[in-house]
């Protein structure tokens, strides 16, 4: 406890500084949605890649997330959530809708999802996240691979049920229940492995 | 203290991965604004999903100016001004109160001219398995209602609407279309429940409505009163 809590006080007052700009931001004020844009654009470009991997479609993707972080940092509430996964969520969520505009969602299978290229990383940044990243991939793998392929196709590839379902020929609900079933094996090996 | 429920849990999940449809998502995030328990699923399947989108990456400079440029002209009276704020916390709220508003405006010929509007109450009902959903929308002071379907499919049978208070108890709102909006105006005696936090449900139920008042078929959708 006492050899982390030193690194753990650091987090938590990176946190709490980041969740009041975001707050702030909501109020209209500029220098905290450039404070913010500071602290948080490294890890958003990295999203913006994951889902377009051509450069210039990420910068743009990313241009867009921070006009949308700017317009709905008044709907933040840092009680339920924590600003960088509330964040995360806006940018992947506006990302896969340009996506979905220019048809490109769930077109694509993704198996490679997990391989493609890692962007220009930064090293410490990369040290950091290993240890969850390690949990999360090592139970994806656990599961069917058609499942894990499932799962990555729809939160990078922007897939919806009913393009699974066309793509792989099943009847809607077949597909459901096996998404969710998955879901309840991933929550469960991960908490395992927590 | 309750724990959520498996099919909770991968609603939940699903919400995250952005596999449901525009309703089931609508319905959800309803949820989240309602349900403390469901809002802290939601954000421990980003947590748990975020290291699928991790990788920091440099971010050329010329990024910033550009968004800069792209906002819009400052007003001067931005912050602090009470009626901007409102204006810009409705510009965050959630999908499905922008779509119900979006509804309601579609549906109201007179609101071209909108005079200082009643805050209405809305809801919108859905199932996990996202096949029912409904959006429903209740101005107090009129006791006027107006449930849309977005999918509803009730067989042979026909959707009776109920809103169930904190006891728990249901009382028969009436049947509702299954295929068209349904404009209704609340019966004096029921209008007491419809407050923020009750819930509208719909159970499928022969053209008569339940026997005595009561529902017999599952509940096929439901969802929390909450305020716009």
């Amino acid at each position: 406890m006492a050899a982390d809590s030193a690194s753990s006080d650091l987090d938590s007052a990176r946190r709490a500084r980041l969740a009041d700009a975001l707050v702030r931001t909501g109020h209209g004020d500029r220098s905290a949605f450039e404070a913010v844009y500071r602290a948080t654009s490294a890890k958003l470009f990295g999203v913006c890649l994951r889902i377009f991997p051509d450069r210039n479609e990420a910068e743009e993707a990313l241009q867009d997330a921070y006009l949308t972080i700017w317009n709905k940092a008044a709907s933040f509430e840092s009680g339920r959530a924590s600003p960088i996964s509330w964040l995360v969520a806006v940018t992947r969520n506006r990302a896969i809708d340009r996506l979905r505009a220019r048809g490109k969602a769930g077109m694509t299978s993704l198996d490679e999802a997990a391989e493609i290229a890692d962007p220009a990383p930064l090293a410490d940044a990369q040290l950091l996240a290993s240890g969850e990243n390690h949990v999360l991939h090592g139970c994806i793998e656990a599961l069917e691979r058609r499942d894990a392929n499932f799962i990555r196709s729809a939160f990078i590839g922007g897939a919806t049920y009913a393009d699974l379902a066309a793509r792989e020929g099943e009847p809607l609900g077949t597909v459901k229940s096996r998404i969710r079933r998955a879901l309840i094996k991933l929550r469960g090996c991960m908490e395992g492995a927590s | 203290m309750t724990i959520l429920s498996e099919e909770d849990i991968a609603l939940a999940g699903e919400y995250v991965l952005g596999l449901l449809d525009a309703a089931g998502d609508a319905s959800a995030t309803a949820r989240i604004a309602t349900d403390a328990m469901f809002a802290a699923e939601v954000e421990a399947w980003r947590v748990r999903l975020a290291p699928m989108l991790s990788g920091d990456a440099n971010v050329p400079a010329h990024i910033w100016g550009n968004i800069q440029n792209a906002l819009p002209e400052q007003t001067g009276q931005d912050v602090g001004s009470g009626k901007l704020l409102f204006w810009r916390s409705l510009t965050g709220i959630s999908v499905s109160a922008a779509a119900i508003l979006g509804i309601l405006l579609l549906q109201k010929p007179d609101a071209a001219a909108p005079p200082a509007p009643e805050v209405p109450l809305i809801a919108a009902l859905g199932s996990e398995t996202g096949e029912a959903s409904l959006t429903a929308s209740y101005e107090a002071g009129t006791g006027r209602m107006i449930v849309t379907p977005v999918s509803l499919d009730t067989g042979e049978l026909y959707p009776e609407l109920w809103i169930i208070p904190a006891d728990g108890t249901p009382h028969s709102l009436g049947i509702v279309a299954s295929d068209k909006a349904t404009t209704m105006t609340v019966p004096l005696e029921s209008r007491q429940y419809m407050g923020s936090g009750g819930t509208l449900a719909i159970t499928p139920e022969l053209q008569t409505g339940g026997p005595g008042g009561k529902p017999t078929g599952p509940v096929i959708a439901s969802g929390k009163i909450t305020t716009l």
